[in-house]
């Protein structure tokens, strides 16, 4: 095992350096969200946490609050709202809360939001593994009320995330991987 | 203890078919008889 | 003869019969018996102490549940890190994992503590009904070696009878029977409950009284089961872990994330790090052998993975893993456990660099996957 190559020490260098040397361009192009930032789940999954590590990297100003509640967000302060998307069975066990009832909040959540006035950003980094039936509720319900969509591309291979966001005028982006999806990311604040 | 007591319990039902086994006349019964054993032994034995 | 006769009638026959009985007797003791032998396991140039759980548990020596913990401690300051491999001894890409660190891992920093067989016992059995082989063997650089595929729960030999409802003491969660000979449903364990639960009482006090850092337990499981080529684990240890799947997307591994359920009791994830300090994880690989939907259970089923009613499931988009006609080679589950206990312990030393855990000797995932693994045993 060599330390150093696998750190993450050198993930910020690395984001920069492919973000020069590729020149990726995103679909995204101007930024569109103020800060700070509020980071929520809606499916539970574990996919936050990498989130998480990707704004922690970017030193974006964020709070973190998976489960928060549609009362939550005007108490929050947030102008923005990310929200990692993807359902795990484990996570919504560990949350203890029901498929259905995660769900509703979502819905409710996302009204509040559009209320009052939050630009909302969709994630999804969980690639083919956090897709299928569960997942794909919380992708459903979540997708057409976000203003920008990153997605990690295994995730989309079947289309579902450029037919939703084509249907509803949403710009997406597509990454390669999960620690590519911090640039695009950094790049939709202001 | 209560491993001991169903091996006692195995070797005794493994006696009395080894008994049958030979005092039976039938062939059929003698047959069955055998047949029966094997669990019974494996079972005594502890074999899994 | 006369009374003989009346007495023991057609004799002959008798005698041949019981003569076949123990023919058949004869035939499937030893290769019962062999499943009792343990297997070959070197000490790598790493191992610096082979200790037992009961040094730990006093309780268990003698005992078929007393397994090896072998210690690779580098003599330099460091963390300390607890490998569970064995587990479940019909995934074998998990204790598979630890004994190649203990044959070959050479630390650098820290202490590492693997435990290759944690269900000793449930080695020593294969699951009924499941018309698995009982061994398979692997062509290593030192010549053939044979390892044993056992069952998913401790050996009825050793843990009998089965209640009708498994009552799991600290929480009083009620499961099926069966599982109450399940050690990764019996954490953290008691000292006077059953075999199972006296084992895993020992682990949980070795993580106590070793003061381990973080512990890792390698599982399989079937690829139509929703938690696979996963990590799960427990909240303290949710910082590493998704850095861990971070760091693993730098070697080309994609591994999931899930957290430990605080209301599923009696699994390491979860009750270790209740019960104790460390950052508790777990990993599962993806293992068709053990699935539901295999066909002919072999030993090339066990090292390929290849099947081709896993094929068809996944052409009906019923499996959570990717599945084509290269299966799940072992090479390729082990590299994945591999990779993945180097990326959890990088992400450890990076968020503690005063008690790193690192180590050298273990190849990378792309070694692993052309063939590494035989050049290693």
């Amino acid at each position: 095992m060599r330390l150093p190559s696998r750190s993450l020490t050198f993930l910020p260098a690395l984001l920069l350096l492919s973000a020069s040397l590729s020149a990726q361009t995103y679909t995204l192009k101007a930024p569109i969200a103020s800060k700070p930032a509020l980071l929520i789940s809606i499916g539970q999954s574990a996919d936050v946490e990498m989130v998480k590590v990707l704004l922690d990297r970017s030193k974006l100003d964020y709070k973190a609050d998976p489960q928060v509640k549609a009362g939550g967000l005007a108490a929050s302060g947030a102008k923005t709202l990310i929200i990692a998307i993807g359902g795990s069975s484990k996570g919504l066990g560990a949350a203890g809360i029901s498929a259905d009832a995660e769900l509703d909040r979502a819905k409710v959540l996302l009204a509040e939001a559009k209320k009052l006035g939050l630009k909302i950003i969709g994630i999804h980094v969980g690639g083919e593994a956090r897709r299928g039936e569960l997942s794909d509720k919380f992708i459903l319900a979540t997708v057409a009320s976000c203003d920008y969509v990153i997605v990690v591309a295994e995730g989309n291979a079947d289309g579902l995330f450029t037919k939703l966001c084509a249907a509803a005028k949403i710009p997406l982006d597509s990454v390669e991987k999960i620690t590519k999806a911090g640039d695009p990311l950094f790049k939709a604040f202001k | 203890m209560i491993t001991i007591i169903y091996r006692l319990i195995v070797v005794l039902a493994a006696v009395l078919v080894m008994a049958e086994l030979f005092s039976q006349k039938s062939a059929k019964l003698k047959i069955n008889a055998a047949i029966i054993l094997v669990p019974l032994a494996l079972r005594a034995l502890m074999i899994a | 003869m006369d009374s003989t006769v009346k007495k023991f009638p057609r004799l002959p026959l008798s005698l041949g019969l019981v003569a076949a009985v123990c023919l058949v007797l004869g035939l499937v003791i030893p290769s019962d018996l062999e499943m009792r032998k343990p297997d070959t396991i070197r000490k790598g140039p790493g191992v610096t102490e082979v200790k037992r759980l009961s040094d730990w548990f006093p309780g268990l020596k003698g005992s078929a549940g007393d397994s090896e913990v072998y210690v690779l401690d580098s003599g330099k300051p460091g963390g300390s890190a607890l490998v569970i491999g064995g587990t479940h001894p019909n995934e074998p890409a998990g204790w598979m994992t630890a004994i190649i660190l203990v044959e070959n891992a050479k630390p650098e920093s820290g202490k590492l503590f693997i435990i290759t067989n944690a269900n000793a016992s449930g080695f020593t059995h294969t699951d009924y009904m499941e018309g698995e082989p009982r061994h398979f063997t692997i062509l290593g650089a030192s010549g053939p070696r044979k390892f044993r595929f056992g069952s998913r729960a401790t050996s009825p030999v050793d843990q009998w009878p089965d209640p009708d409802i498994y009552v799991h003491a600290a929480s009083g969660q009620r499961l099926s029977g069966s599982e109450t000979r399940n050690l990764n449903r019996a954490y953290p364990g008691r000292p006077d409950g059953t075999f199972t639960e006296k084992v895993t009482f020992a682990i949980t006090s070795m993580i106590l009284a070793e003061r381990i850092d973080v512990t890792v337990d390698l599982h399989e499981a079937s690829p139509e089961y929703p938690v696979i080529n996963a990590i799960v684990a427990h909240d303290r240890a949710m910082k590493v872990a998704s850095v861990a799947v971070l760091n693993l997307e730098f070697d080309g591994v994609t591994m999931g994330l899930e957290p430990s359920p605080v209301k599923l009791h009696g699994l390491s994830h979860r009750e270790l790090g209740d019960a104790t300090d460390t950052l508790a994880i777990l990993m599962e690989a993806a293992n068709p052998s053990q699935g539901r939907l295999r066909g002919v259970t072999d030993e090339a089923l066990i090292l390929k993975g290849q099947d081709p009613f896993y094929l068809k499931a996944k052409a009906l988009g019923r499996l959570f893993v990717p599945y084509d006609a290269k299966g799940w080679p072992l090479e390729t589950r082990v590299g994945r456990h591999a990779a993945g206990l180097a990326a959890i312990f990088a992400a450890w030393s990076e968020q503690h660099p005063d008690r790193p855990i690192t180590y050298e000797g273990i190849p990378s995932y792309d070694e692993f996957v052309a063939g590494g693994l035989g050049k290693l045993l």
